[in-house]
């Protein structure tokens, strides 16, 4: 599948600042993407344009060459899912399988399949004894646990996580990523939306945005080990990177130390 | 006087048989002053329902629960008792938009003054001086605190608690969801209050590198007891096991420490206190 | 709190379970349509005997039962002893003497005082309101001083006594119907129930889908509003706010405070709500194939069959 913004622009109406300034980028292939930048930078707004929430207000959308629009945006948001920040405000049904069925009931599966189906998903995310469960008895992690096996079920090219794991505890957290690192090994596209420095590590290709411009679009390694670039966008360093970068900019020179920190940044 | 619970247990649900307890015989004393707690554990280990009980917000189900000398038990005039300890102990939830309401932000810090009986005057005082505190520029104070950033928003609902003059601050998960330079400004808050004002600062967080640069005491909640209580240097070095049969996360620069310890010869000395990333690149530096 | 508004759902596995939600339903309406067409406290009595038969075989503790009539209790009482003391027709069965002395009020008062304070101490709230309304009693009839200022007969009739058991029985047999369904019922079931049965609707452009899918909404986020309430309520007493005490003025400020934050946090739930469905391909009105589907069994039938039957008996009772 391929995605391909073109100058992509928008305004709130309410608002006559440009959130996004001409936004241009292209995915062709299975990768991990993270997309970082500071509060208000456009990230979010940016996700909301991919999955047709909102529609840009100049420059177009284009996936597999076919220009996103209000007739074709039902067919193209079965390819695309999303999962967004607040675990309790994306919980739709009454129990977690009702929930996973929802998106299949939307994209008219048939009934057999989407018993199946659910039953598949709730195995991959480890919620299958949670199948009848209410949501206010899950934690936040759980509950993020469902939300991406509801896009699980439908089966999508594209995945996009909009700070997914942001309000989640390091256990909900780590559970969570296991799961995106499954879909990774499945050769899906992942777009992941966060400001965790060390999350973003993870990825293969970085975009950092800053007051609604790509500043950059690299290798997450060198968007990452930038460290004017990240300073000047407001952002930290990953931890490890930042060590290194320290050490250098010390002149030390003990090699192994260094190559130690940078092949343990480059490994996650 | 400080916060004393000896024997604390907790129930959500004390008559109903076979209760758990979110709080199981809880013995602890937090000075008036001076003191920088981190209050840890997974979540549902009791560390929130361990806060609320420190603001009359939740009475002992058993034991005795002392703040400034005053027992937490249930009351019938509850506002003039309870608010008698909530004046010595100031709690600032996760969620700052559980708290604002008011139609400008200098109002909305003057609720809690106004509500502990201060005149208008008095309150119009503490609260510009409470923003101050916080950094909020002046040209905020008359606008509609739901205008107002994720961070702007968090340091207004911190303003509103300080406006209280309490001794003890505690700060529910006050760095989550916060973009870095909030955070940087909260931390920079937190320990002045402490350093320069002497307040008693708890933290209830999952950020262990703030746990570890910032807090001089460390109390480990575990299946609603605390498990581990002391510094966080004597958490991170000398109890490994605790930290992960209590599934939380070390700290960055003791995860670079290990790393360093397994793919290298370098060694640390492991008498010197590493409080953050800035304390290893020196010690390899000196090295 | 929960409970009480998500319904009483105690899961189980007897027959009662797996009868159809639509004819649950029906049923159930059915069922309290032939109450109304009881009219002697023997027939209502035969009722309760019936619907306590179904309770028992349905394997449903009677404890929880009786629970659901908790919010429906004092008016039932109230209405117990309204009409024993106006229902004045028929012979007299009991006549006895309230006397209205020093001594007896200040029985009264000592023992409201008494029943007030206890009342915070001990679980068995209702058995203990019995024996206050006991003691009163017997504090009017047996104290008999000389400065008695009041002497009021009260004569029992016995259709009064009828009448009021009556009522008192017929109120307790609804709700046990009601509970019956509840009890039993899941609320997403219940909504499914009324999806189906609202279908023919579609006529006077009712979607009973989006309905049933606004009630599950509705179901799905009271618990999670609940707890937001609370905690607001919490974060504002920690500013030193009362949500007891004060004057008029002070009050409906401390609601405000409650309010604002609601009402903020329920608009963005709402948006954010709005995105998640639309970006799982819901689009409003549109046709869905369905994961949860209702099928008809033969002991649907015949359950349907008895209520049309119960309800037939009780017309034929009724009209001769």
């Amino acid at each position: 599948m391929k995605i391909v913004f073109d100058n992509v622009k928008f305004q709130y109406d309410s608002m006559k600042r440009n959130v996004l300034k001409g936004i241009s980028f292209t995915i062709d292939k299975p990768e991990w993407i993270s997309i970082i930048g500071h509060n208000g930078s456009g990230k979010s707004t940016l996700a909301k344009i991919l999955v047709g929430l909102l529609s840009p207000t100049f420059g177009s959308i284009y996936v597999n060459d076919i220009e996103l629009n209000e007739e074709n945006l039902y067919e193209i948001r079965k390819h695309i899912g999303i999962v967004f920040q607040n675990p309790d405000n994306q919980f739709v049904a009454t129990s977690v399988e009702d929930d996973i069925a929802f998106g299949l009931e939307n994209n008219l599966i048939e009934r057999e399949e989407m018993i199946k189906r659910v039953d598949d998903v709730l195995n991959l995310v480890s919620m299958k004894e949670f199948k009848n469960e209410m949501p206010s008895n899950l934690s936040g992690g759980q509950k993020q646990r469902v939300a991406i096996a509801g896009i699980l079920a439908i089966n999508p090219e594209i995945y996009i996580l909009d700070e997914a794991t942001s309000m989640l505890d390091p256990k909900g957290r780590e559970d969570f990523l296991k799961i995106v690192k499954m879909l990774k090994e499945e050769g899906k596209t992942i777009i992941m939306i966060t400001h965790d420095m060390n999350e973003a590590l993870l990825t293969d290709r970085c975009i950092v945005l800053k007051d609604g411009e790509i500043i950059k679009d690299a290798k997450t390694i060198e968007c990452l080990n930038d460290y004017e670039l990240l300073k000047s966008s407001r952002l930290e360093m990953p931890s490890s990177l930042y060590v290194y970068h320290e050490l250098k900019e010390k002149n030390y020179d003990n090699k192994e130390v260094l190559n130690a920190l940078w092949e343990s940044a480059l490994k996650k | 006087m400080g916060i004393s619970l000896k024997e604390v247990n907790f129930s959500y649900n004390p008559k109903r048989k076979g209760t758990k307890y979110a709080l199981k015989d809880i013995n602890l004393e937090i000075s008036p002053s001076d003191e920088f707690i981190a209050i840890i554990g997974e979540t549902g280990s009791g560390k929130s329902t361990l806060a609320s009980l420190f603001n009359a917000l939740k009475i002992p189900t058993s034991g005795e629960a002392y703040v400034s000398g005053i027992k937490i038990k249930k009351v019938r005039k509850r506002r003039e008792n309870y608010n008698k300890i909530r004046k010595h102990v100031g709690l600032v939830f996760q969620m700052s938009d559980y708290q604002l309401f008011e139609e400008t932000v200098l109002k909305d810090v003057m609720f809690a003054p106004l509500n502990f009986k201060k005149t208008k005057e008095e309150a119009l005082k503490i609260a510009k001086s409470s923003l101050e505190l916080v950094e909020i520029d002046e040209s905020l104070f008359g606008v509609s605190p739901f205008t107002l950033s994720g961070g702007e928003k968090k340091l207004v609902s911190i303003a509103g608690i300080l406006a209280m003059e309490p001794d003890i601050l505690i700060f529910d998960e006050p760095t989550a969801g916060i973009d870095p330079s909030t955070k940087k400004k909260l931390l920079k808050l937190f320990r002045s209050l402490n350093e320069i004002k002497h307040k008693s600062v708890i933290l209830i967080t999952h950020d262990m590198n703030i746990v570890n640069e910032y807090a001089k005491r460390v109390i480990l909640m575990k299946d609603g007891t605390i498990s581990f209580d002391s510094s966080p240097y004597d958490l991170f070095v000398n109890n490994r096991k605790i930290v992960k049969d209590a599934n939380i996360d070390l700290p960055d620069s003791y995860k670079i420490i290990d790393l360093l310890k397994e793919k290298t010869s370098v060694r640390f000395n492991e008498n010197i206190k590493i409080k953050n990333l800035g304390n290893i690149v020196e010690e390899l530096i000196n090295e | 709190m929960n409970n009480f508004v998500l319904g009483q759902y105690v899961p189980g596995n007897s027959y009662i379970y797996r009868i159809d939600p639509r004819v649950k339903i029906i049923s159930t309406i059915l069922l309290m349509i032939s109450i109304f067409f009881l009219t002697s406290i023997y027939e209502i009595l035969g009722a309760l005997l019936l619907i306590l038969i179904i309770l028992i075989s349905a394997r449903i503790s009677i404890i929880k039962a009786v629970r659901g009539l908790k919010p429906l209790l004092i008016l039932s009482i109230f209405v117990f002893f309204f009409q024993i003391f106006f229902n004045q027709v028929g012979q007299v069965v009991y006549s006895v003497n309230l006397n209205f002395s020093l001594l007896s009020i200040i029985a009264i008062i000592s023992l409201t005082v008494l029943f007030i304070i206890i009342r915070k101490y001990i679980n068995f709230k209702f058995l203990l309101f019995l024996v206050y309304l006991g003691s009163l009693y017997a504090s009017l009839v047996y104290i008999k001083t000389t400065d008695v200022y009041y002497t009021y007969v009260l004569n029992i009739f016995d259709k009064g006594l009828e009448t009021s058991s009556f009522v008192f029985f017929r109120l307790v047999t609804m709700v046990f119907i009601a509970t019956l369904l509840t009890l039993s019922t899941k609320p997403a079931d219940i909504t499914l129930g009324f999806e189906y049965l609202l279908r023919p609707l579609k006529i006077f452009k009712l979607n009973s889908e989006e309905f049933a899918l606004i009630i599950s909404i509705a179901l799905r986020y009271i618990p999670t509003i609940l707890d937001e309430a609370l905690k607001i309520m919490d974060a504002q007493a920690s500013r030193g706010a009362d949500f007891k005490g004060g004057n008029v003025f002070k009050k409906i400020r401390i609601i405000v405070s409650l309010l604002v934050p609601m009402f903020v946090l329920s608009f963005e739930r709402s948006d954010q709500l709005a995105d998640a469905m639309l970006s799982r391909n819901y689009v409003p009105g549109k046709a869905k194939t369905k994961y949860h589907i209702l099928k008809w069994k033969t002991f649907d039938t015949i359950v349907l069959i008895m209520s049309f039957i119960i309800l037939g008996g009780s017309i034929c009772l009724f009209v001769l």
